[in-house]
C-alpha cells in the first residue's frame, strides 16, 4: 500500500475554521465530552421498579420444590437431556448472577456423541455440583471447609475455612470444585442455597431457556442402594456413582446409545505439576529414607561424627519438606486447621504424622550431642533424669519414633492420592513408588555420608566400611533398577486398544512429556545404576579421594533428580476422572 | 468460651464468604451479587444477534455493572443466550482501540490525535478522487451499529462524500433473504412474529441451527403448546435435528430439487390451497408445470432422500394447520440462495400458510441490526428502502433531507464482491470499513488479503485495534461499542428496541455517529447534516424517510415509546394504534406488488460452482460452532466465559468412516486444502457429519481460505457453505485412537 504517496491536494479551508473555534471547545473535544455523558436512566422511568417479587418467578415456580426435603431426602438437580440443546446460557447465567470473577464457572456443559452413520446421536449435558450423599470432597478436607446441610443435603463449602490445599479437587470425580488462585481457595456451586431459602429458584434453573433443569427431593437412601446395590448407571460417559452417590438426575426419553463418548474424549492434557508437591514428598522421602539407613548404620562400626552428618542432612531434607508442602497452600497462614480433619481427612493425617516426624528428627538429631551436653551440663535433676536411660538407648528410641513417624507419614502421603480413585495413583502404584523412592533415596546418601570419611580412616577399617559401602551401592542398585523397570511398566499400557485412564497417561508420557520422561529415566540410569555399578566394580578404596567424594554426591543428585522429574510425571501424567466435556483444545 | 473458640478454629464467615453473599437487588431482578447491587436498572436491546433480546441493565450510579435478560420484553422473556449475558464483558477488552492509529514511515499502526486522524482521512480519499474519480473510494459497511449511524453513514458516504459504491456484511448473510421477499412480496418485509413459533403445529426449519444460533427463537419453540412436528431439513444432525421431530438430511445443495419436488407431490395430491392461490398470487400454473418433472424418484436420487421420507414429509406438510417455514444461512449463502428461498416461500403461498398465526416463510436475520442495514444503510436501497434508479424516490428522499437531488446517485452501487473485484480492476483505490472484519470474513480470503494491499488508502473504523482487517489498515478509527452509545436496531421480526449509553468508551473512543459527524465537518459537507445532531434526531428524520412505505414507522413518537413497549414492530403508521406487541404481516393476503399479489418465482437448479472431484473428494461445510462465539469472535472472544464454552483452536467434523479410510484419528492434526489455501484443523470425529462432508466452524481465522467465491447472481451472496476439499494427516503423532 502506498501509504507514503504525496497527493497533490490542497484541504479545505474548513480545517483551519475548525481549529479556530478551539478557543470555545473544538468539535472534537465537545464529542469526546459527549461521549462521556451516559443515558440518563430517568428518561426510561420503569413500571415495574417497585415490583415485590422477582419478575422470572412466573416461570420457575414449577421448577423448584413448595417446601423443605422430608426426613432422609434432600434437594438435587434435575436435568431433563430431552430439552437440553447446548446453548450453555446456564453456565453464564451461574457466572453472572453469583458474581463469579472473570473466567471463573461453576456449571459447564459436555457433549457426548456415538450412534452410527445412519442414526447419529448427540447430547448436550450440562453438568454443576452433584450435591452428592457421601461427598469425596468434603470426606478428604483436612480442615472441615465442607458442610452437607442436614435439612437440605446442600454439599456447601465454608470460604473462609478452607487454607487452599485443593485436596477436594483432587478428591471430587466430577472436576466440582475450583481453585481461585487470587484469593487462595476453592469455591463450588451451593445450589444457589441463599436463593432457595426465598423461594427463588438457582440462576441456572431461571436462566435456562428450555427448562431443562430443575431442583426436585430426593430420598438420599434411595440414591445409595440405586448405585451401590442396584448398580444403576448415572450417565454415560460419566464416572460412575457408587463411590459419592451424586444425587443429580439425568432424565430422558429416548435412552442414549451405549456407544456414547464424551467429545473431549481424546484430548488429552497434562495436569497441574504442583512444584511444591513434588518437593514435599520426594524430600520428605529422602528425609524418612535417610533417616532409615542412618540409624541402621548404629548397628554397625561407623564413625559417629558421619552418622550425625548424615542425620542433620536427612533432618534439612525433612524440614525442607515441611517448608515447600506450606508452599502449595493459597492460605498457609490457617495451615494448623489441618488437625480438624484427622477423622476423615488423609491429608490432615499426613500433616499430623510429619509434624511428629519433625520433632522426633530434630531430637534425633540433637542427641548427636547429648554427651558433649551432657558433660557440661552440672549435675542436678535434669542431668539425672537425662541420664536415666544411656544415650545410646535414648538415641536408639528416638530413632525409632523417627523412622516409625517418617513412614506413618509416608503411608498417608500414599493414601491420600490413592483416595482419589484415579487409575494412576491406585494403591500398589502410589505406595510402590512412595517407599521405592524412600528406599532408594535413603540408600544414597549412606555412601555418601560414609565415602567422605573413608579417606581419614585407618587403612584397615577403610577397607571394612568400603565393603560395607559396597553392599550399600549394591542395593541402591538393585532397588534402582527395579523402581526403573517398575514405572516404565505403565508405558506396555500404550499397546492397550481401549483408550484406557492408564493408556492415556502413558500417552502422556510418550508425547507430551517426553522430555521429562527421557530425562526422568536418564537421571535414574546415571544416579542408581551407571555410578553404583562403576563404584562398586572399581571398590571405593581404589578411586582418589576427591573423585570418590564427586562420584558419590553426583549419585545422590541424579537419583534425586530422577526422582523429582519421577514425581513430576507422577502429577501430570494423572488421569483424573470428570464429567462429559465438549471440545475444548 | 467453648463455641468462640469453635468458631475460630472453623470460621463460617468472614471477607471471603461476604464476597460471594447474595442480596435482594429489588427492581423485580431476585436475589444478585451483593457487590454488584443497582440503584437502577435500564432496559436495552442485545447487540449481538437479531433475536434482540431485551436485556435489563444493572447500574450503579448510571454505569452497567451487570445485566440480566428482561422478563417483560416479548422477544426473549427473560431468558438470554451466553452472548447476551456475558454482553458487557468486551467492552471492557484491553485491546480497544482508544486512539485514532496512522501507519507511520516505519510501517507501523501508531497513535495520532483526532484532527490529524481526520485530516488524513479527508486529504488521502479526496486526493485518490481527485486523481481517480469519485467512483474510486468505497466503503463497506456493516449490521452491528445502530440504524441512526447506518444510515448517517449511507447518506455521508453518497450524498456528503460523493461515493457511488458502499455495501455492508449484511451482504453475507441477509442478501438473499431481502432479494427473495423483495421479488415475491414486492418489498423486503420478513411476515412473522415470533408467536408464531408458539403457535405453529409443524415447524419447518431449513438450512438453521436455531438451537445453537438462535437459543431464545428455539425456547419460543419449546414454550409452543400444540406438541408441533418439528422438520429439519439440514445435511448434518446439528444439535437441532436432534432435537427435531423429523430430520431430513438432504445432500448439501440438492435443496432447490427438494422443495420442488415436495411441491411437485404436494400439488399432485391437490393438497393445495386454490382459493388464497387464486386471491393473492400470481404465477402459479407456470411454477406447477415447471415442477412436474420434479417426480419423488429423480428428487430422492438428487436429494438422498428416500422417496418414503420424501412422502413422508409432504404428507405432515399437508396435515399441518399452521405450518410455518424458517430458513437462516444454510439458504441464504448459496449460489442460488434467492431461488431456494423463494422455493420455500412457494411452498408457504401454495399452501395458503401465511398471514395467519403460526404461519409464514420466515427468513431468520444474522446480525443485531442487519434489518435496520436492509432499511436504512443507503447501499443497496435508496434510505428506506427506496429506489435509487426512481427520480420520485430521489425527489421525494432529497426533499426529507434538505438535499440538491443531484447528490443523490441514480444508479445502484456495487455489491461487497464487486467493490472487491473492483479493488483487482484498480478501479476501486480507496476503502473505508466500519465495524466488520472482512480480512477474516470475506470468502477466499488469501485473496482478499492480497487485494487490500494494492489499495492506496485503507480505513477500518472498529471497536479493536486487533482485528485481522484493522491490523492491515493505514489508520484506524476507534470505535465506541454497543453499550457506549445510543440508537436502535431493527430485529429479526422488524422490532425496534433502544441501545442506551451506559458505559463509557475508553480513551479517545467516539461513537459511529460522532465520527461520522467529524467526518463530514472536516470533509466540507457538514453543513448537509446540520440536523443530524442526535441519534434520536436521526430516528425522527428516519421517520419520515419511511413515510408511505411497507415500513413506515412514523406511528412511532420517539426512543422512549419503544422502550416502554417493549420493542415496536414496523410499520407502525401515523395515527395507528399499537394493538399488540406481537404484529405479523400480511394477515390481509394483499402484498406489495402494485397488483397487491405475491408471486411465484423459480428457476432449474444448477450445479454447484466447484463440485468434489478426485483431487478433492470431499465437501466443506461451514457455519456456527457454539452458542458462545459471535462471527469472528472479535468480542466473544474478550470473554474467558464464552472462551471457555467454546474450542480454542479451529476443529473440521468428519465422519469416522471417511476418517478411518484416510486413516485419521480422532483429535489428530489434519491438513484441510482446497485449491485456494489450506489449514490445519484438529480433527473431531463425529457421526454428526455425513460420509463425504466436513464441517469447519465458521468462527476461526483459517476457516476462509478455503472457501470458494461463487455468489448467488441475483443477491450476489457468497456460497460460503459448499466448497471441495481433501483432508490428509499431519505427522505421525499418535495421539489419537480408534474406536
Amino acid at each position: 500500500m502506498a501509504a507514503s504517496q504525496t497527493i497533490e491536494f490542497k484541504p479545505v479551508s474548513r480545517f483551519d475554521s475548525l481549529q479556530a473555534e478551539r478557543s470555545e471547545e473544538s468539535l472534537i473535544d465537545q464529542y469526546i465530552r459527549e461521549q462521556k455523558t451516559l443515558t440518563p436512566v430517568d428518561r426510561f422511568s420503569r413500571k415495574h421498579e417497585e415490583q415485590l417479587f422477582p419478575a422470572q418467578q412466573k416461570y420457575y415456580q414449577d421448577l423448584i420444590p413448595l417446601g423443605l426435603p422430608a426426613a432422609g431426602q434432600q434437594y438435587a438437580f434435575e436435568v431433563n437431556l430431552d430439552q437440553c440443546t447446548g446453548c450453555k446460557g446456564c453456565v453464564t447465567a451461574c457466572h453472572s448472577l453469583n458474581g463469579l470473577d472473570e473466567g471463573e464457572t461453576w456449571r459447564s456443559v459436555g457433549l457426548l456423541h456415538g450412534g452410527s452413520t445412519q442414526q447419529p446421536v448427540q447430547q448436550t449435558v450440562t453438568t454443576a455440583c452433584h450435591h452428592c450423599v457421601d461427598p469425596a470432597c468434603m470426606n478428604g478436607c483436612p480442615v472441615l471447609a465442607y458442610e452437607k446441610d442436614p435439612v437440605t443435603g446442600i454439599v456447601r463449602h465454608l470460604d473462609d475455612q478452607c487454607i487452599g490445599c485443593q485436596y477436594c479437587i483432587l478428591k471430587c470425580p466430577y472436576d466440582v470444585p475450583k481453585y481461585h488462585k487470587t484469593k487462595g481457595i476453592v469455591r463450588k456451586c451451593d445450589m444457589c442455597s441463599s436463593r432457595l431459602t426465598v423461594g427463588e429458584a438457582p440462576a441456572c434453573v431461571q436462566a435456562c431457556p428450555n427448562e431443562a433443569i430443575k431442583i426436585t427431593l430426593v430420598d438420599r437412601q434411595e440414591v445409595s442402594t440405586g448405585f451401590r446395590e442396584r448398580g444403576e448407571e448415572f450417565l454415560v460417559g460419566a464416572p460412575e456413582g457408587s463411590y459419592t452417590l451424586p444425587t443429580t438426575r439425568y432424565v430422558t426419553n429416548r435412552p442414549l446409545p451405549s456407544n456414547m463418548r464424551p467429545a473431549d474424549d481424546h484430548e488429552i492434557k497434562p495436569e497441574h505439576a504442583h512444584p511444591p508437591l513434588v518437593m514435599m514428598l520426594v524430600l520428605s522421602q529422602l528425609s524418612v529414607g535417610a533417616f532409615l539407613f542412618g540409624w541402621l548404620t548404629s548397628f554397625f562400626p561407623f564413625p559417629s561424627h558421619d552418622r550425625a552428618f548424615q542425620a542433620i542432612s536427612a533432618l534439612a531434607a525433612g524440614l525442607l519438606a515441611l517448608a515447600s508442602s506450606t508452599l502449595h497452600l493459597g492460605r498457609p497462614l490457617y495451615a494448623w486447621r489441618a488437625v480438624l480433619g484427622l477423622k476423615t481427612s488423609w491429608l490432615s493425617r499426613e500433616i499430623v504424622a510429619f509434624g511428629l516426624f519433625a520433632k522426633f528428627a530434630i531430637l534425633y538429631a540433637a542427641s548427636f550431642w547429648l554427651e558433649p551436653f551432657l558433660a557440661i551440663l552440672k549435675p542436678g535433676i535434669v542431668r539425672d533424669s537425662l541420664t536415666f536411660f544411656s544415650p545410646a538407648t535414648i538415641q536408639n528410641g528416638l530413632g525409632f519414633m523417627v523412622i516409625f513417624s517418617g513412614f506413618a507419614g509416608i503411608y498417608c502421603s500414599a493414601r491420600i492420592y490413592q483416595d482419589t480413585r484415579r487409575e494412576f495413583w491406585k494403591a500398589w502404584l502410589t505406595t510402590g513408588r512412595f517407599f521405592g523412592t524412600t528406599l532408594l533415596l535413603g540408600l544414597a546418601t549412606i555412601p555418601l555420608a560414609l565415602g567422605l570419611s573413608l579417606r581419614s580412616m585407618p587403612a584397615a577399617d577403610a577397607a571394612n566400611l568400603s565393603r560395607i559401602v559396597q553392599w550399600f551401592l549394591f542395593f541402591l542398585l538393585t532397588i534402582s533398577l527395579t523402581k526403573l523397570g517398575w514405572e516404565a511398566m505403565i508405558l506396555s499400557h500404550l499397546k492397550s486398544g481401549k483408550l484406557t485412564p492408564l493408556k492415556r497417561t502413558a500417552l502422556l508420557m510418550k508425547i507430551e512429556l517426553r522430555n521429562v520422561t527421557a530425562f526422568r529415566f536418564l537421571s535414574g540410569f546415571c544416579g542408581g545404576l551407571l555410578l553404583p555399578a562403576l563404584l562398586i566394580l572399581l571398590g571405593p578404596t581404589s578411586i582418589p579421594p576427591v573423585m570418590l567424594s564427586t562420584l558419590l554426591v553426583l549419585s545422590l543428585v541424579f537419583c534425586l533428580i530422577g526422582e523429582l522429574l519421577e514425581r513430576h510425571l507422577f502429577f501430570s501424567c494423572v488421569i483424573p476422572p470428570k464429567m462429559p466435556g465438549s471440545l475444548s483444545l | 468460651m467453648l463455641k468462640k473458640l469453635g468458631s475460630w478454629a472453623r470460621q463460617w464467615e468472614g471477607k471471603l464468604t461476604e464476597d460471594l453473599v447474595l442480596k435482594p437487588g429489588e427492581f423485580g431482578l431476585g436475589k444478585v451479587p451483593g457487590r454488584l447491587k443497582p440503584d437502577s436498572i435500564t432496559n436495552m436491546v442485545c447487540g449481538f444477534c437479531s433475536t434482540g433480546c431485551g436485556l435489563n441493565i444493572h447500574l450503579k450510579d448510571g454505569t452497567a455493572i451487570n445485566l440480566s435478560p428482561n422478563t417483560h420484553y416479548p422477544v426473549n422473556l427473560g431468558m438470554a443466550c451466553p452472548k447476551g449475558w456475558e454482553a458487557l464483558t468486551p467492552l471492557q477488552a484491553p485491546d480497544r482501540a482508544t486512539d485514532p492509529l496512522l501507519r507511520n514511515t516505519a510501517g507501523e499502526l501508531a497513535p495520532v490525535g483526532w484532527d490529524e486522524a481526520l485530516k488524513t482521512f479527508v486529504t488521502r480519499f479526496k486526493g485518490i478522487q481527485a486523481q481517480h474519480g469519485n467512483n474510486s473510494v468505497a466503503w463497506l459497511g456493516t449490521g452491528q451499529i445502530v440504524t441512526e449511524e447506518l444510515a448517517f453513514l449511507g447518506a455521508l458516504g453518497k450524498f456528503g462524500m460523493n461515493l457511488l459504491h458502499g455495501d455492508g456484511n449484511t451482504r453475507q448473510c441477509m442478501a438473499t433473504a431481502v432479494v427473495a421477499y423483495k421479488q415475491s412480496f414486492g418489498f423486503d418485509a420478513p411476515p412473522y412474529t415470533y408467536q408464531d413459533f408458539e403457535e405453529s403445529d409443524v415447524i419447518v426449519l431449513v438450512g438453521s441451527n436455531l438451537c445453537i444460533a438462535h437459543p431464545i427463537m428455539w425456547q419460543r419453540i419449546c414454550r409452543n403448546k400444540n406438541k408441533p412436528e418439528i422438520v429439519v431439513i439440514d445435511p448434518r444432525k446439528t444439535e437441532t435435528a436432534m432435537a427435531a421431530t423429523q430430520h431430513y438430511p438432504i445432500l448439501p445443495k440438492s435443496d432447490l430439487t427438494f422443495f420442488y419436488g415436495l411441491a411437485h407431490l404436494l400439488i399432485k395430491h391437490g393438497r393445495i390451497n386454490k382459493a388464497f392461490i387464486e386471491a393473492s398470487c400470481t404465477g402459479f400454473d407456470e411454477f406447477s408445470r415447471h415442477v412436474e418433472d420434479f417426480t419423488p424418484e429423480r428428487v430422492s436420487q438428487v436429494s438422498g432422500i428416500s422417496v418414503r421420507d420424501l412422502q413422508k414429509l409432504a404428507l405432515t406438510l399437508h396435515r399441518g394447520q399452521r405450518v410455518s417455514y424458517w430458513w437462516t444461512m444454510g439458504v441464504n449463502q448459496s449460489y442460488e440462495g434467492v431461488r431456494v428461498a423463494q422455493a420455500i416461500i412457494n411452498l408457504a403461498l401454495m399452501t395458503g400458510n401465511i398471514g395467519r398465526p403460526g404461519t409464514g416463510a420466515n427468513s431468520i436475520t444474522g446480525q443485531c441490526n442487519a434489518m435496520g442495514s436492509r432499511l436504512f444503510s443507503n447501499t443497496t436501497n435508496l434510505l428506506g428502502g427506496h429506489d435509487f434508479t426512481n427520480a420520485i424516490d430521489r425527489e421525494k428522499i432529497a426533499g426529507i433531507l434538505g438535499i440538491n437531488v443531484a447528490n443523490i446517485p441514480d444508479t445502484n452501487s456495487w455489491a461487497y464482491d464487486q467493490i472487491i473485484d473492483g479493488i483487482k480492476q484498480d478501479k476501486i483505490k480507496g476503502l473505508w470499513v466500519v465495524a466488520t472484519n472482512s480480512a477474516h470474513s470475506w470468502i477466499d480470503q488469501n485473496d482478499f488479503s492480497r487485494l487490500i494491499k494494492k489499495l492506496d488508502f485503507f480505513v477500518v473504523q472498529d471497536m479493536y485495534h486487533s482485528t485481522e482487517t484493522a491490523q492491515l489498515a493505514d489508520l484506524v478509527l476507534p470505535a465506541a461499542g454497543w453499550g457506549e452509545k445510543e440508537g436502535t436496531f431493527i430485529n429479526s421480526e422488524r422490532r425496534f428496541g433502544v441501545c442506551k449509553k451506559v458505559c463509557r468508551a475508553p480513551g479517545q473512543a467516539l461513537a459511529d455517529f460522532y465520527i461520522f459527524k467529524l467526518v463530514a465537518e472536516y470533509w466540507g459537507c457538514g453543513e448537509m447534516f446540520k440536523k443530524w445532531t442526535s441519534p434520536e434526531a436521526v430516528f425522527q428524520i428516519l421517520k419520515e424517510l419511511s413515510k408511505g412505505q411497507p415500513c413506515d414507522i412514523t406511528g412511532i413518537r420517539d426512543y422512549q415509546t419503544i422502550d416502554h413497549a417493549g420493542g415496536i414492530q414496523w410499520p407502525l403508521k401515523s395515527g395507528e394504534l399499537l394493538k399488540s406487541s406481537e404484529r405479523r404481516l400480511f394477515e390481509d393476503g394483499k402484498y406489495f406488488h402494485t397488483d397487491q399479489r405475491a408471486r411465484f418465482i423459480f428457476e432449474t437448479p444448477a450445479a454447484p460452482a466447484e463440485a468434489t472431484d478426485a483431487e478433492f473428494p470431499y465437501l466443506l461445510l461451514t457455519g456456527r460452532g457454539t452458542s458462545s462465539q459471535w462471527h469472528t469472535q472479535t468480542r466473544t472472544g474478550k470473554s474467558d466465559v464464552l472462551k471457555k464454552l467454546c474450542p480454542q483452536s479451529v476443529y473440521v467434523e468428519i465422519n469416522p468412516e471417511d476418517a478411518e479410510k484416510l486413516q485419521i484419528m480422532s483429535h489428530q492434526k489434519v491438513r484441510v486444502e482446497s485449491r485456494r489455501g489450506s489449514l490445519t484443523a484438529n480433527a473431531f470425529l463425529t457421526t454428526v457429519v455425513a460420509r463425504g462432508q466436513v464441517f469447519i466452524p465458521m468462527h476461526y481465522a483459517t476457516s476462509n481460505k478455503l472457501t470458494h467465491p461463487s455468489f448467488d447472481p441475483y443477491s450476489r451472496q457468497p456460497s460460503y457453505k459448499a466448497c471441495a476439499v481433501k483432508i490428509s494427516a499431519i505427522g505421525m503423532e499418535m495421539r489419537g485412537h480408534k474406536e
